[in-house]
Parts: structure tokens; sequence; C-alpha cells
């Protein structure tokens, strides 16, 4: 490879965290799935960089990052909608004031 | 296609790093904007430099697929999201949540020590050799061996798109 | 057996006519009247019986068991022996016919047929008594027949004074009662015998305490028979009808105590020092009794008084030793004794008032009355050849045969004798001849009332006659009673002549003057007007006349000294009670409530303390608890992270 594999991890430990750390405290809605969308991405990177390190020839690396593209295509497509309706109910989407289930 | 070696080597290296650093910029972006359709673009950014990254990994079909998806599909659909639901950019509300500091700090607790480690620790210590998956290889995996969750995958994509529908579509009068 | 009907009867027409009586109205006196027939004719059969010479040693009994108890048994029996067919045969016939007198005495009364059903009630009590044969038998019919008396002095008790009559008559009997009671009650404890025929077998088995048992069963007698001290409710209790006065407190009640004496003479024999108290005690009665009656002005308070004398006058007989003298008295003196009340009944329901100041010469108008009461009086004063005069005769032979020689018994006894002429002859005076001093109009009464009074008239003039010496002194024999021997102690018994009938003509000289100067003087005195006593005399005799003729002001001092510091203990009790008890009482509400109170207290700031506390902390702990519950994903989603974290570290370090 042409860094080593741990900076490529590195890069997606920074990217991670990042991305937590919107989802975290991001008060608009739809910038925390983006946040989301972040992680899985950097997930994605680990998984595609270790496979091309030390892969095993079914391909497991890529296949799970194809997967996780799709389930986060599916999760996106969900959480926009939950968003949509959430708007227009509470003409809201701060995440912070959406606290129905508040104990 | 290889890595290159040579001279053509350390340029590559160079620009790796330059994709890397873009791709945390978009990240960073697409995080602390407040106003979403930057940030939405902050996360195309990221989104385009892992596809690169990919390239650089010999991973290129995934790139292409993550390119296609992700920033074809999945971007356009926040993009969608950002300007169906007003307030894009609002100065008075602020962007940060209560708990921001907090978070900040967890979050930069675990990218220390995440880095830390994975810099320190000794990878490749043992067996383990460096492997290009043909793409073959990958197309027999995916009808292959991964045919159980590739199909739920279908199924899956099929349950969002009507479950989305049903969430999202206006309310009979 | 018949024996036991002879109270029964008359106890079945009680619970008839205490039930059915307001209906039978008028024919109540027939369900009593038949009854008693029914017992009159079963005492002459008893008397048949003892005729018969088998029954001479073993009357004829009935016994039952009526308590058992312990190891021991009581056992109730009643007894026709000759002293108690006796009194059998004098409590029915004279009964009889004043109950008869009754019918028309009473007619009109809105209570008829309760004062029949009291009087049966009395004849079946009176009747177990004289036949009981066991000290707490006799006992409980003495509680019988005290009862029907204080039923009958109160039977109009509409009228305070009647009621109060009937409280004092109670409770003065009451207080003698105790001492029959107590004499019971050592003899039980002291190992002596309570059945009669056990006390003539053994009277020595109570030993030294028998002196002291006679002298508390005659101090029941004393009750019961208006002796001196307690004689105080005879008088009060004329306030009760005539024919009551005349059956109970002249012939049957009041003779139950000379009876009882007579009866437990064993045991006087026994401890002769009790016949000294019995002596002194009928002396003192008869002679003091005499004179008030020679006071009085009301008929009734007369004859009450002269019954006090005559009862003392048997008691002075049997206090002398002489059983038979005593009750050969109480017969005679049942007879002239009621008939005298039954004319004074006739004579007051015919000038509805008992005021002898006020009548006179009713003889004209009731001669049937008039001649009545005259034979009876003159039978009372000693009259030979009437009633009074033989067995005043022997009272006064006993009195002169007394083993102890007490000479003042026999010229007190004298005395008396005379004076009961002079009263009684000064009462028919009054009533019957001279001139009206009231309105003088009275009419003689109906055959209901006059039929009993020639009845009773007979057995005055005849009844004496039964132990004459043409007899051979057969009532004595008959009687048969114990006799005090004149040297030693030992008890003889019948016909010992030291104390019988007939001590020398000595004594029959002394009854006929006796009797004659009563008569006489009384006569003078209140048929002819003439002064007895000197101007000085008479003017120096005032105050002791006043005196006595208060009755010596025995019931004032009785009042005073008994009655109202009585009652002032009453009083102070009834306010002890009232501030201590209720006090007490209230206190205790008090306390209860004060604990409630503090247990109150307790209850809520402590128990309710604890479990509110309880809540409140739980209430707490959720509130803070529930802080964690913000709704709020992104929180959650941040403690998920820093836990992950956590373990992460704690997997990395191998401390997990």
């Amino acid at each position: 490879m042409i860094v080593p594999v741990s900076h490529v991890a590195a890069l997606s430990a920074g990217l991670f965290a990042l991305g937590l750390f919107g989802a975290l405290a991001r008060r608009n809605g739809i910038g925390i799935l983006i946040s989301i969308e972040l992680m899985l991405n950097a997930a994605n990177l680990n998984f595609v960089a270790f496979s091309r390190a030390q892969g095993d020839g079914s391909g497991m690396g890529q296949a799970a990052a194809l997967f996780v593209i799709g389930v986060a295509a599916a999760g996106a497509a969900v959480g926009l909608a939950l968003m949509l309706a959430i708007y227009r109910h509470r003409r809201t989407i701060a995440a912070d004031e959406i606290d129905l289930l508040k104990g | 296609m290889s890595d290159p070696v040579g001279p053509l080597e350390w340029a590559a290296k160079a620009a790796f790093y330059c994709v890397a650093a873009l791709t945390l910029l978009g990240g960073w972006f697409a995080v602390s904007q407040r106003n979403l359709f930057r940030a939405a673009l902050g996360l195309a950014l990221a989104l385009f430099g892992v596809a690169v990254l990919y390239l650089f990994l010999q991973a290129e079909f995934l790139a292409v697929a993550q390119l296609l998806v992700y920033v074809g599909a999945i971007l356009m659909l926040i993009i969608f999201g950002v300007m169906l639901t007003a307030g894009i950019a609002d100065p008075a509300v602020p962007r940060w949540n209560r708990q921001a500091v907090g978070a900040a700090l967890a979050c930069g607790a675990l990218a220390v020590g995440l880095v830390a480690a994975v810099l320190r620790a000794p990878w490749l210590a043992g067996a383990g050799k460096e492997f290009t998956l043909p793409l073959e290889a990958l197309g027999r995996g995916l009808l292959g061996r991964y045919l159980l969750p590739f199909e739920l995958l279908s199924l899956l994509l099929l349950g969002a798109l009507i479950g989305a529908l049903h969430i999202a579509r206006k309310e009979k009068e | 057996m018949l024996l036991s009907l002879i109270p029964l009867l008359p106890l079945a027409a009680f619970v008839i006519l205490i039930f059915f009586g307001r209906r039978l109205g008028k024919f109540s006196p027939l369900v009593s009247l038949t009854a008693l027939m029914g017992s009159v004719l079963l005492s002459f059969s008893m008397l048949g019986l003892l005729q018969d010479a088998r029954f001479a040693h073993t009357p004829p009994t009935v016994a039952w068991n009526w308590i058992l108890f312990g190891g021991r048994r009581l056992t109730f029996a009643l007894l026709a022996d000759p002293l108690a067919v006796t009194m059998c045969l004098v409590v029915t016939v004279i009964g009889w016919g004043i109950m008869l007198y009754s019918v028309g005495y009473m007619k009109g009364d809105p209570r008829y047929s309760r004062f029949f059903a009291y009087l049966s009630l009395f004849f079946a009590s009176m009747l177990t008594l004289v036949l009981a044969d066991h000290l707490v038998l006799l006992y409980i019919a003495w509680e019988g027949v005290g009862l029907c008396s204080y039923l009958l002095i109160s039977f109009w008790f509409e009228k305070p004074a009647a009621a109060a009559a009937g409280k004092k008559a109670f409770l003065t009997t009451r207080v003698g009662d105790l001492g029959l009671l107590l004499g019971i009650l050592l003899l039980a404890l002291k190992g002596g015998e309570l059945s009669f025929r056990g006390l003539a077998a053994h009277p020595e088995a109570v030993g030294p305490w028998a002196a002291l048992a006679a002298v508390l069963l005659f101090w029941g007698a004393v009750g019961k028979s208006a002796q001196f001290p307690l004689h105080v409710w005879l008088p009060d209790a004329m306030e009760g009808p005539t024919a009551v006065s005349a059956l109970i407190h002249a012939a049957t009640m009041v003779a139950a105590g000379v009876y009882l004496t007579a009866r437990a003479f064993p045991l006087f024999l026994a401890g002769p020092e009790a016949l000294q108290v019995v002596g002194a005690t009928g002396a003192v009665t008869t002679f003091f009794a005499a004179t008030i009656a020679c006071t009085q002005t009301d008929l009734k308070k007369i004859l009450a008084y002269s019954t006090i004398s005559q009862l003392g006058f048997m008691m002075l007989a049997l206090g002398c030793g002489a059983a038979f003298a005593g009750m050969f008295h109480l017969v005679t003196h049942a007879a002239f004794k009621a008939l005298l009340f039954l004319c004074a009944g006739s004579v007051i329901h015919a000038v509805h008032h008992q005021d002898v100041t006020r009548m006179g010469g009713l003889l004209r108008s009731m001669p049937i009355t008039g001649a009545t009461f005259l034979i009876a009086a003159f039978a009372m004063a000693g009259v030979p050849p009437l009633a009074g005069f033989w067995s005043k005769e022997a009272v006064l032979a006993a009195a002169a045969g007394d083993p102890l020689g007490r000479g003042w018994l026999l010229w007190t006894a004298a005395a008396t004798a005379g004076l009961t002429a002079f009263y009684i002859t000064r009462a028919g005076i009054l009533i019957f001849l001279g001139s009206p001093r009231g309105n003088g109009q009275a009419h003689e009464s109906s055959w209901t009332m006059t039929v009993p009074l020639i009845f009773l008239a007979l057995g005055a003039v005849g009844i004496g006659w039964i132990n004459g010496p043409w007899t051979g002194h057969a009532f004595e024999r008959f009687l048969h009673l114990p006799v005090w021997a004149a040297a030693g102690h030992g008890a003889a018994h019948g016909t010992g002549h030291g104390a019988g009938v007939g001590h020398g003509p000595g004594l029959l000289i002394l009854s006929l003057v006796l009797a004659g100067g009563g008569i006489g003087l009384a006569f003078l005195r209140y048929g002819l007007g003439v002064q007895l006593l000197p101007e000085r005399l008479r003017r120096a005799g005032q105050p002791i006349y006043r005196v006595i003729a208060n009755k010596y002001f025995i019931d004032e001092l009785y009042e005073a000294v008994l009655i109202r510091p009585f009652l002032a203990i009453s009083r102070a009790l009834f306010r002890f009670d009232q501030r201590g008890v209720d006090g007490a009482v209230n206190g205790a509400g008090l306390a209860g409530l004060w604990v409630s109170r503090f247990k109150g207290w307790v209850d809520r700031r402590i128990v309710d303390g604890a479990v509110n506390g309880a809540a409140a902390v739980t209430g707490w702990l959720g509130a803070g608890v529930r802080g964690l519950q913000t709704g709020w994903v992104q929180h959650y989603l941040l403690i998920a992270v820093v836990g992950g974290m956590v373990l992460l570290l704690l997997l990395i370090r191998g401390w997990a």
C-alpha cells in the first residue's frame, strides 16, 4: 500500500470522531443525519483499508462496505422521511426539542 | 492498478495525504456548518474524498459504487431534505446543543485515544500480506458466500422504501 | 304426701289468682277460700292421725333433699307433730274465718283479687313455717311471711302512710331476721342440729354455744313478734286493712316468734341463760305496751299495743321455762284478738273513722259486733269461764313457778293482767256504751262480716276448755312440750306440775281480782265518769301520762339515733359514688381519651411519617433518576459513547 494501514486507520478514526461529535452536538436533525453518514463512511474506509492490507479471497471487506452503503442508503431514506414527518408536525427539527419521551 | 514505485511513489503519498486532509476538511464542514446546505456540501466533499481514497486502495468498484450511491443518491436525498425543511440557516438558533462541550470532550478523547492506539499498534507483525482483490472475486463473493446478506439488503431497501413513503406522505384531509 | 298439700293448696290459689285474678274478679275469694278450706280439713285429719296411738311418737313427715353440696346435704322436712298441727289448726281455722270476713270488708276495692292472692301466699308461707322441721326451711318461710306482711300492710300504697308503714315493718323485722340468720349459721358452724327433731334429740350437740345461738334465734323472734325494742313496726302496721291486722298482726304471723321459741325450746333449755333474756324481754315488753294501750285513742292502735303486750306475756311464760303456758295463751289470744280486730273493722267500716273518743253508744246500732266485742274483751281480761282466763292463769302460774325464782316476773305479769283488763274495758265502754259522741249513724255489717264474728266468739268462749281439769289437761298432754325443771338443768317433759296449771288457790284468787279490778276501775272511770285519782295526783301525773301517750318517744329516739345518721351516711356514700366512682369512671374515660390522642399523634407523626417518608424518598429518588430520562436521544447517545469508551479502556488495560 501507498501508506501504512495505520495511517488510513487513523484517518478513519478521526472521521469517525468528527461524525460522532456532530451526531452528539448538532441541533438540527438533518445535520445529525449527515454526521451519521460521515461515521458510516469512516467505518467503510476502515473495512476497505484492512481488506487491502490483509484480505481473504472472498472479498469480505469490500462486500461488507457495499452492504454498509446499502444500509446507509436505507437509513438515510427513512431518516429523512422521519425528519419530514416531524417537521410537518412540530415545525421544528431541532433534536433537543423533540423530547416526547421525557420522563 | 498497482502501487507506483520510484519517484512517483512520494508524489502519490503526497497526493494521498492531501486527499485525506480534504476529506477531513469536508467532514469538519459537514459537522460544523450552521447552514445545512453548506454542511451537505461538506459531506459531499468528504464523500468524494473517500471515493478517491478507495481508488488509492485499489477498490475501484467500491469507489464507483460510493460515488454513485452516496454522492449521487444519498446526498441528493439529504439536500432534498434540507430544502424541504425550512430553517437552513438561522443565526438566532444556536448551532450546538447543550451537551456540545461534553460531546467535544468525549469525541476528542476518543479520537486521541483511537489514533494513538492505532498508530502504535504493531500491525502486520505476524502473517498477512497485502492483497488486491480481483473484481471477479467480489462478484463471486456477493452472489456466493454473501448471497444471503445481499438478498436481505434488497429486502431492507424495499422495506425502507415503503416505510419512508408511508412516513413522509401527506395526511389525507 | 298429703301433708305437703297443707301449704301447697294456698300456694296454688296464689298462683291462680295472680294470673287470672283480674278475670275472676268478684269470684276471686272463692279460689282462696276453697284452697284454705282444703288446708283446714287436712289439718283436722292430721289431728285425727295424731290421736292414733301409733303416731304419737313418730309423727307424719314429708322430706326431700334440697341441696347437695360437697359431701353435705340439706334435707328439708315437714313435720306434723302436735305443736305443728296445733298451729296449723289455729292458722287455718281462724284464717278461714278472717278470709270470709274480708270478702265483705274489701268489697269494691280495685285490687280485690290481688288481696286474696296475697292472703293465699301468706297462708302458704305461714303453714310452711309452722310445719317446717328444718331451721333453714323455716327461715325461708319466715321471710315469706315477712314479704306478705309488707305487701299487705302497704296494700293501699297510694297512701304514703301505708307505704311507709310497710317499709318500716319490713326493715324492722329484718333487723330481727339478721339475728335468726346468725343463729342458724352459728348452729351450722358449731356442729349443732338444724332440724327440730335433731335439736330435740341432741340439744347438747352445739355445746357451750347453745345460749348464744338461742339468744340469736330469739332476736329473730323479737323482731317478728314485735317485742321491745323491735316493736315499733306493729302500731304503724295498722295502716293496712283491718282484716290483715286481724290475721297477721294478731293471730298468726306475730305468733311465729313465740312458736319459734317453743319449737327450739330444747336449745334454750341447753343454754338456760337464754331463757333469762327471753323472760326479761317478755316482761319489759308486756308491761310497757300495756301502759301505752291505756292512753291511746285510735282503736286499732289500742289493739296493736295490746297485741304487743300479750305477746310479751307469752314470752314471759316461755322465759320461765313453761313452753306450754306460752303456747296455750297463743292459741286463746289468736281467737280473741282476731275477734277484737274484726269487730274493730266492723265498727270502722260503719263509722268511717277510728277515734274512740268520737264513738259511743254503738251497741244499739251494731248489736252483734258489740256483743262479740265484749265477749272478746272479757276473754282477754281473763273472766272465767272464757278462754283467756285459763291461759292467763297458766302464765301466772308459770311465773310463780319460775325455776330461777324471779319474783319480779310474777308481779310484772300480774300488773299487766290488771292493766289489760282495764284498757280493753275502757275501749269497749267508749265505743259501745254511753251516749253517741260522733254522728251516731251506724249500721250493723253484712253477714259475711258478722258470721265470722259469731264463730270466733264461740272460739273465744270455748277454746280454753280443752285444757281444763275435766279433760285432764288434755292439751298440755297433747303438746307434750319440754319443761324447765325447777332444780338442776335437765329438761322434763309434759305435765310437770312445777310449771303446769294449778298452783294452788292463791293464784286463782289473784287472777280473778286482777280481772275484776281492771274491769271495775274502767267501768267506774269511763262508764260512770268517776275520777279515779285525786286532783293533785292527776296533775302531777300529767307529764308521765304524756310520755306514755307518746309511746315513750321510742320512735323519735330511733329516728334521731339510728335513722338520721344512717340516711346521712347513705347520702355521703352517694356523693362519694358520684365523685369518686363516677370520677374514677370519667377519669378512666379521660385517660382513654389521652391515650388515644397520643396514639393518634404517634400514628400521624411516626407511622404516617414513616410511610410518607418512604414515599417521599422514593419520590426523590425517582425524581432524581428521572433526570436521566431526558427524552433526548443525543443525550443517551453521549452516555452510550462514554460508557463504551470506559469499557474499551478497561478491556485494553486488562482490568475487565
